[in-house]
């Protein structure tokens, strides 16, 4: 008789070899959710208490999405949001299913579902859930959560709000700034910055949604959003589609407070206007080098944000641009005024964006003309300082493009109205405003509105200079930006219904003032000759009492003789990329690029990239980080306040904090 | 007595007058040079950066000079500063100033002025003289104008197609 084991019927042994197979193969094919917007670590992570990523005003609109991993040859049939178990009942036209486009591996089965600036006015944590239904009738669902803030009662709301940013701005940054411009005796400093005169300050956490250390676009987008971007992203959460311009938004303070308020925003930056900060005021993109579509959804959009304001430089994006080849194929007649306007740049906004937020639709028009644009919807052109005073006691809008890029730095700017420099001139823009007269010239536009307005006014190259570890240019960048501080005060001072603050989107660079010359400048100069650490260090760098306090001689246009003095004071970079250091300010070049080629002149010996630079005339100074640039920092920045409602900027907040200190003070509830 | 001078004196006196040209650009070679080949004695009519566009610019866009009108498609000579990238990769661009571009935080706000020039070499070996180079150099080619897409993403509106480059700067030791 043979064991039992060997008459299992034929039946049970087929269906164990199914579940052997199954088993095998994995588990059984199903849908999944791989991501779910507004990110919510409820449903990235396990933990039983997670922190509340997504935080709202009441009312403050967002969209809702979810990207759906379907099985291989199924489509997705449906989709529904539900907020606190209930659903959420869109309205027409505002929600999407994407199954193509999308970034993600081509043999990844997906579709993307999206929901249109949905918004809750029931202040506490809410759930959100998605549930999607395969074309096979398979389901399954997703959870996450986000906050609706309860704001308490302002008892005497500020009508105006001034964002005064630094870029690339820290301690370090201000304190050598203070040094430089006021100067210090026996331990006290001779003045304060006008920022240092501001009663509050606290400190700002400034970590983007995916890295602890940020760029400019979150690093200015979490302020005025009240929710953490990624890198590189303005206004949106990163989705799984490759349109830049398609992410789920999160509506910004400006388009808050323009909609609920009739807020007028203003614009001011020294960079091109299509860069990270300033764009991540009003423009919702994935893509900060989008420059096309960023410029113009500022004017496309401008009645959802209120834009009445927006100067700097960039002009190279507001020129129409034909198509590259004609029909022929030739390129004869082709407009050669430099603009970088680009249909792959350029935006066009898929059908439920549009009706979900009432945004302009977009379109790819390389060849428009923004300029005209912008004045026949009423905007007063100024295309450099002498026109920009002219014309802004009669503008109550303004556009001022003063520069094809970025504005030339206050360094050489300085110089040019001194006569010492023709760097302004070589770039063909020489009449160019500094951040204060464009700062004051905004200020008086915007106060025009009577319900108020938002000013972003930033010092673009702060940043930009100590990515170079260009001491001596960041320097007088930060004694613009105070200056530029001052009038934001002086307004303030006139209407006392203004909040100011005057904060960072991240420390650049690791600036550190680690001491002072102990030699005279005519030293610094000598010992070019013999470059290298023992003598341009070790016999220069004084620390601790060698430091003593430098002086410098500041003029009446407010700036600086020269930072060659003797003694200077000396800055080191924690977060640099190699470099050769002599301590000297570099020169500026003559104009004598056409000089003959071979002359022992200027050309020749001029820096060409800080790692290059001083080569035969400073010491090593070996970086941290890879390439020719110093970097980013995550250190916490300081933020100073001043006016109404001031006291609320305190203590240590993340800077999504900010944003929903500054809708409090402005009367949200 | 011997005149040690005498036989050099002599052995200058016979160089042929075809050599003494290159002679001396040997000697006037700056110092640390590598060896760079000689720029090809090709004419080529100087072409400066404030020829480019009409300087101060107005208040809309860029518009061409003459000179660099009258000169499209003519062999030119340009002196200037090579920009330095981030990403070494990227097309190379003369510039009348020192720039660095290409950081991640700058995308394209960057301190590029308005008049430069985009360099497409021509041959091997004038793209491995370019793309050793660091700041200042002499370039020589045709000049090629109107808008143009470049594989950084932005558009050129001067471009020298380049057959012969030398560098002040020897490549990175």
């Amino acid at each position: 008789m043979l064991p039992t084991s060997c008459f299992v019927p034929a039946v049970v042994r087929a269906a164990s070899l199914v579940g052997l197979a199954a088993a095998l193969n994995g588990a059984v094919a199903a849908p999944s959710v791989s991501r779910l917007t507004p990110p919510s670590e409820l449903f990235s992570s396990n933990n039983p208490n997670p922190p509340v990523i997504a935080r709202f005003l009441p009312g403050q609109r967002f969209d809702l999405q979810a990207t759906v991993r379907l099985d291989p040859g199924a489509t997705l049939k449906s989709f529904v949001f539900l907020v606190d178990g209930i659903e959420t009942h869109p309205a027409a036209a505002t929600t999407s299913i994407l199954a193509s486009g999308l970034s993600l591996p081509k043999d990844v089965n997906a579709a993307v579902v999206s929901q249109r600036a949905y918004s809750n006015v029931r202040p506490g944590v809410h759930t959100l859930v998605v549930h999607a239904t395969q074309s096979d009738g398979q389901t399954v669902s997703a959870t996450g959560n986000f906050e609706v803030v309860s704001l308490g009662r302002e008892a005497q709301p500020a009508k105006n709000i001034i964002i005064l940013l630094g870029d690339g701005m820290g301690a370090a940054h201000r304190t050598a700034a203070r040094i430089i411009g006021r100067g210090y005796a026996q331990g006290k400093p001779m003045g304060r910055l006008a920022m240092d005169a501001f009663p509050y300050t606290g400190m700002v956490m400034t970590s983007s949604l995916d890295a602890i250390v940020t760029d400019s676009s979150p690093g200015m987008s979490n302020y005025v959003t009240g929710n953490k971007a990624a890198n590189n992203q303005e206004g949106v959460w990163p989705d799984d589609t490759v349109d830049a311009f398609d992410n789920p938004r999160v509506e910004y303070l400006t388009e808050f407070l323009h909609r609920t308020q009739g807020k007028a925003l203003g614009i001011v930056t020294t960079a091109d206007v299509f860069d990270a900060t300033p764009a991540a005021m009003a423009v919702h993109t994935s893509n900060r080098g989008f420059g096309t579509g960023i410029v113009d959804q500022f004017l496309d959009d401008r009645r959802l944000s209120g834009l009445s304001v927006l100067m700097g430089g960039g002009r190279k994006w507001f020129l129409p641009n034909g198509d590259a080849l004609k029909a022929d194929g030739s390129r004869e007649g082709q407009p050669m005024n430099g603009s970088q306007r680009d249909s792959r740049s350029d935006y066009e906004l898929p059908g439920d964006l549009v009706a979900g937020w009432d945004a302009a639709p977009g379109k790819k028009d390389p060849a428009r003309d923004l300029i005209s644009d912008f004045g026949h919807a009423g905007y007063l052109y100024a295309s450099d300082r002498t026109t920009l005073l002219a014309q802004a006691p009669q503008a109550d809008k303004m556009l001022g493009l003063f520069a094809y890029s970025n504005m030339n730095v206050a360094f050489d700017k300085i110089g040019h109205r001194r006569q010492s420099s023709t760097i302004v001139e070589d770039y063909g823009f020489p009449d160019q405003p500094m951040l204060d007269e464009m700062a004051k010239a905004a200020l008086e536009v915007l106060a025009k509105n009577k319900r108020g307005f938002i000013a972003m006014i930033e010092g673009a190259s702060i940043d930009k200079q100590a990515h170079l570890m260009d001491t001596d240019r960041w320097l007088l960048e930060m004694i613009e930006f105070d200056r530029t501080v001052q009038v934001a005060r002086d307004f303030a001072d006139k209407h006392p219904d203004t909040i100011v603050i005057v904060t960072a989107d991240h420390e650049c660079s690791g600036a550190a003032i680690i001491g002072a010359s102990t030699k005279p400048v005519s030293a610094l100069r000598d010992a070019t000759a013999k470059p290298g650490a023992a003598e341009q260090r070790d016999k220069i760098v004084g620390v601790y009492q060698a430091a003593k306090f430098p002086k410098y001689k500041i003029l009446d246009d407010g700036y600086p003789e020269t930072t060659d003095v003797d003694y200077k004071m000396l800055i080191g970079y924690g977060a640099n990329a190699d470099r050769y250091e002599t301590w000297l300010s570099n020169v500026t070049p003559t104009r004598d690029a056409q000089q003959p080629f071979g002359t022992q002149g200027t050309l020749g010996t001029y820096p060409a990239d800080p790692a290059v630079r001083n080569k035969d005339t400073g010491f090593l100074v070996t970086g941290q980080v890879p390439g020719d640039q110093a970097v980013h920092t995550a250190t916490d920045v300081p933020l100073s306040a001043y006016g109404r409602g001031a006291q609320a900027f305190t203590g240590v907040m993340d800077n999504t904090e900010v944003f929903f200190k500054l809708a409090h003070i402005v009367g949200v509830r | 007595m011997n005149d040690l001078h005498a036989p050099s004196l002599r052995i200058a006196v016979v160089v042929p007058r075809v050599l003494v040209l290159p002679c001396l650009l040997a000697v006037c070679a700056f110092a640390g040079a590598a060896a760079l080949p000689d720029v090809p004695s090709l004419e080529a009519t100087p072409l400066s950066f404030a020829d480019f566009f009409k300087h101060p610019v107005g208040p809309r866009g860029l518009e061409p000079g003459a000179r660099l009108l009258a000169l499209a498609g003519e062999r030119v000579e340009i002196a200037g500063y090579l920009v330095r990238r981030s990403d070494p990769s990227g097309p190379l661009i003369v510039a009348p100033v020192p720039v660095v571009i290409g950081d991640e935080d700058e995308s394209f706000a960057d301190d590029l002025p308005a008049g430069v020039a985009y360099l497409h070499p021509v041959d091997a070996r004038t793209a491995a003289v370019l793309q050793g180079c660091r700041g200042v150099l002499r370039v020589r080619g045709r000049l090629d104008i109107g808008r143009m897409a470049e594989d950084d993403g932005r558009q050129s509106f001067v471009r020298l197609h380049a057959d012969a480059a030398q560098c002040a700067r020897t490549p990175e030791r």
